[in-house]
């Protein structure tokens, strides 16, 4: 696996993990299930929150993590960037 | 500069339709990237599809000088002021398609290089723009930086092949042998009608096996 297509991967499996607890969830449970040390994590959430895929909402219980529209469209067309990117050298 | 248009008017027509199919696979392609751009948000792609858009726009300036040439010569044949005219567009409308066919490939190589630093593209691209600009033969100079930039793409595809060894990655690196061997009839000396058209006849075949491939991505 390259590098990117790990990236992209990784991308996909906070996705995912977010999508799963019915488009809510807690870091924790994102550490957990993207298998990340908490300093990847939170650096990929703050990728992820400037590009517009996740929103970030504070309770007094602490951060949850959704995700927005565009958040869902990359975890149900995942297969197809992964091959356009795959195919044409783009990771 | 007027080899390209030294074929027969039958020829002529078969190119003005090549061009306008190169033209459209390649505006596809780069819309596909920008629609993955969109999803991912991945740079990659978005460089990727610039790309491809100057390539399909030199097609079509391409396309666009081929037709009217065509038209005209089949109107105005024996007017000498027409034909003047038609030569003065030929060249203008050839530097633009250079320019922007040759943007294309640069854009492409940048892209594999993986950098981040856009300074070293726009140094680039000044270079080549001036060396075809100011060239005594810009035709030549067009023809080795093609043959340049598509070397490195190649290697790069062929990597990308090595490191993944499916039949996608097969067909893209397919596909940009055959454009790299597309214009080896400009080394063959004489103007040759027959390798022009082989040429062309690769070409499309690049262009063919890169559209399969895009075709195989969004059927999946």
């Amino acid at each position: 696996m390259t590098k990117k297509r790990d990236r992209l991967h990784i991308i996909y499996d906070i996705l995912k993990a977010i999508q799963q607890k019915n488009g809510k969830i807690k870091p924790t449970h994102i550490l957990y299930k993207s298998n990340l040390s908490h300093q990847m994590m939170t650096e990929y959430l703050n990728e992820l929150i400037e590009k517009g895929f996740v929103v970030e909402s504070k309770t007094s219980s602490g951060s949850t993590y959704s995700l927005t529209q565009k958040g869902f469209d990359y975890v149900a067309k995942y297969k197809m960037i992964f091959e356009f990117v795959d195919s044409f050298g783009l990771s | 500069m007027h080899e390209i248009y030294q074929v027969p008017l039958w020829f002529l027509k078969l190119d003005i339709a090549m061009e306008l199919i190169f033209a459209v696979i390649t505006l596809l392609v780069c819309l596909y990237s920008f629609k993955i751009y969109k999803l991912a948000e991945q740079r990659q792609s978005k460089i990727f599809g610039i790309s491809f858009l100057l390539i399909s726009l030199s097609y079509f300036v391409r396309f666009i000088i081929s037709t009217i040439m065509a038209f005209k010569l089949n109107t105005s044949f024996l007017n000498p002021n027409v034909l003047y005219n038609l030569n003065y567009l030929s060249n203008i409308g050839i530097y633009v398609y250079m320019l922007l066919f040759i943007a294309g490939l640069l854009t492409l190589t940048y892209m594999t290089f993986k950098t981040k630093n856009f300074e070293v593209y726009i140094l680039l691209l000044i270079t080549i723009i001036l060396a075809i600009v100011f060239s005594f033969n810009a035709l030549y100079v067009f023809y080795i930086l093609f043959y340049i930039l598509l070397a490195f793409i190649l290697v790069y595809y062929l990597q990308n092949y090595i490191k993944s060894k499916n039949k996608k990655t097969f067909i893209v690196l397919a596909a940009f042998s055959l454009l790299f061997l597309s214009s080896i009839y400009f080394m063959i000396p004489g103007n040759n009608i027959i390798y022009y058209m082989i040429s062309h006849f690769f070409e499309l075949m690049a262009y063919l096996l890169i559209l399969t491939d895009l075709i195989i991505i969004i059927k999946k």
